[in-house]
């Protein structure tokens, strides 16, 4: 019987039958007494097949000597007998040609145990991925010296998959809290800043409207193109101050305040805080309102909330398209069998990839780079609580279709009135 | 701007602690011919304050220090009358009832449109005047009635409470000959041409002393 053909249970053996210290060693901790060398041989054997590490004791050639059960299970599920994992095959050599499927980890595994071996290096250990088309895959690799010997190694691969998913899961949700906590404190600086800005728009208006009522108090004190700018500069200053307003209003954390709110000015102040970015990015936003009387019963902030969400998705759908200069969405408001009122967000981007329409609306699901995929969820959930619905399509004519489906609220009492006195 | 006295025309007391915001408001309301006096905080307006000196102020209200609504307070305890127009940067609906609640005369909201702060200004100078003008026709009417004897007093309160002569005689257990007397001397200290002048008179002094008590804190 040469020496490679020793499973590692029966070279266990071997060696506990002329020094049986060595599996008290191995065993040391366990309450284990027994002066029968076999059983303490059945208890190493099924100990070291127990185990979900692969095991196996190479020589100083490289070639496997004794492998443990895990070890052969690999062997079989990799190529059966053209493996090289078998006792008796080269290992060194395995891990020369495995550099083709897993980069230079091969290599670097292969030097690594040359050197265990040359006693250049006590022990050896590194971490490599080994990608399948079943899934991503992650192990470890320890060598060391076979019980203090010069001429026997051992080599222990470790499959550490799950532990690196949930450390890479941990990452991403670690990374995602970040973002939240970044947006966070934008959110608490916009306030800050809002009302900072406000202060020299406000000085510069001042300026303007009193220069322009010096030069009309002094006909020909400037021409009048200076003076019609001036005009422009105040309105403009003040314009200014109503969009800083409005973002202000829209970061504030407030409780939900429900009211009875009139759609077509809820949506046109989510669109209107859209309009520079969709312009900047070559596309434009049109509203159109059938139907009278749009009211629906809620809270406008949350409900411009999902609007901002939907519309801005719509924006950058487009302008992920490299080829298109512009694209066009859609806001559209209509009355549905009475009860509804309908909100559709039409764009005409590359539409919802396949297989998206479903997981859309799931939490931290996004194709964005920079985005959390909480938009959608949270628009779910707020759209939810107000007694509606929120689905998407791809239309036929391509782009997306995002829809929003309210309950209709009777108008509030004043403009109850009006509609009495209006109709016949 | 035509004035009763131009040695008073009235003057806009800006406080706002920031600088751009006091230099562009003065260059905005010297536009239209009014007085500007800035102040970069509420106590170096206070220590400057004089009573005399007819306008309206323009009180930014959130300011490091002495506050706009502190001002406000001190102004309502010292009796002054100037009216007081409170600027903020917030739309800050608690704030602007407070201000309001503290006899703000106005409240607007930062960044405004000229039109509106002007039109506020030029409303919150006229009720100015109005207040200083009955003011002192009030401080007149004071005079006057500090001239009547105790039993003019006792008679007048009498008259306008609306009693006739015959029941203010019962009241006191005079005669009605001797409320005559009493009657037409009020009258005439009072410089009422009738009864119905003479209650307007004193009703409107005490109306005006109650609006411009200090409200309770």
């Amino acid at each position: 019987m040469s020496d490679t053909d020793l499973s590692i249970t029966r070279r266990a053996h071997a060696r506990t039958a002329t020094r049986s210290v060595s599996t008290r060693e191995l065993t040391r901790g366990i309450p284990f007494e027994s002066t029968d060398p076999d059983y303490e041989l059945n208890f190493l054997a099924s100990t070291l097949d127990a185990l979900s590490a692969h095991v196996a004791i190479i020589n100083s050639e490289g070639t496997i000597l004794a492998a443990n059960g895990a070890w052969r299970r690999f062997a079989e599920i990799n190529g059966g007998d053209a493996s090289g994992f078998y006792v008796g095959d080269n290992y060194l050599s395995v891990c020369s040609d495995a550099t083709e499927d897993c980069g230079t980890d091969g290599l670097d595994m292969n030097t690594g145990i040359r050197e265990v071996i040359q006693g250049e290096r006590e022990r050896f250990y590194m971490q490599y991925e080994c990608h399948t088309p079943e899934g991503k895959g992650w192990y470890q690799v320890r060598v060391t010296p076979f019980d203090g010997r010069s001429d026997r190694f051992v080599i222990a691969h470790e499959n550490i998959t799950e532990a690196k998913l949930i450390e890479e899961e941990l990452r991403a949700s670690q990374s995602q809290l970040a973002h939240l906590v970044r947006l966070g404190t934008m959110g608490e600086l916009a306030a800050g800043i809002a009302h900072e800005l406000n202060q020299p728009l406000s000085a510069i208006a001042n300026y303007a409207s009193g220069s322009t009522r010096r030069i009309d108090a002094e006909p020909g004190s400037a021409t009048p193109e200076i003076a019609s700018a001036l005009v422009e500069v105040a309105s403009q200053a003040e314009r200014a101050g109503q969009i800083i307003r409005r973002l202000r209003n829209f970061v504030r954390r407030t409780e939900p305040h429900a009211a009875e709110i009139h759609l077509p000015d809820a949506v046109k102040e989510a669109v209107g805080l859209l309009e520079s970015d969709a312009r900047v990015r070559g596309v434009s936003i049109e509203m159109s309102v059938d139907g009278d009387h749009l009211y629906v019963s809620g809270d406008a902030i949350q409900l411009q909330q999902v609007l901002l969400n939907l519309v801005r998705n719509a924006v950058e759908a487009i302008d992920t398209d490299d080829q298109r200069t512009h694209g066009h969405v859609a806001v559209h408001l209509s009355q549905h069998e009475f009860h509804h009122v309908l909100i559709e967000v039409l764009d005409d981007g590359p539409g919802l990839p396949e297989g998206f329409v479903e997981r859309v609306f799931e939490p931290f699901f996004t194709t964005k780079s920079s985005g959390l995929g909480l938009g959608l969820s949270l628009s779910t959930s707020i759209i939810d609580a107000h007694g509606g619905s929120l689905r998407c399509r791809n239309r036929a004519e391509g782009g997306a279709a995002f829809q929003i489906r309210l309950p209709r609220s009777a108008p509030p009492l004043e403009d109850a009135n009006r509609v009495r006195e209006a109709s016949p | 701007m035509i004035d009763e006295n131009p040695s008073v025309t009235p003057t806009v007391f800006v406080i706002d602690d920031d600088p751009a915001m006091r230099k562009s408001l003065t260059w905005l309301i010297e536009s239209v011919n009014l007085n500007v006096e800035a102040y970069e905080s509420a106590s170096a307006y206070v220590e400057k304050h004089d009573p005399e000196q007819p306008g309206c102020i323009l009180l930014d209200v959130r300011m490091p220090g002495m506050s706009g609504l502190d001002l406000q307070a001190h102004l309502r305890e010292i009796r002054s009358l100037t009216p007081v127009i409170v600027m903020t940067g917030h739309a800050d609906v608690p704030m602007a009832v407070r201000a309001l609640k503290n006899g703000a005369f106005d409240f607007i909201e930062k960044p405004f449109n000229d039109q509106v702060l002007l039109e506020s200004v030029q409303k919150a100078i006229e009720q100015d005047r109005r207040i200083r003008r009955e003011s002192t026709e009030i401080s007149d009417i004071e005079d006057r009635i500090d001239n009547l004897t105790k039993r003019e007093t006792e008679v007048m309160d009498y008259v306008v409470d609306g009693n006739p002569n015959r029941r203010i005689a019962e009241i006191l257990g005079l005669s009605e000959k001797t409320i005559e007397v009493h009657r037409a001397h009020v009258m005439d200290k009072m410089r009422a041409k009738n009864a119905a002048d003479l209650i307007r008179m004193v009703l409107t002094a005490r109306n005006f002393r109650a609006a411009t008590a200090p409200m309770p804190r």
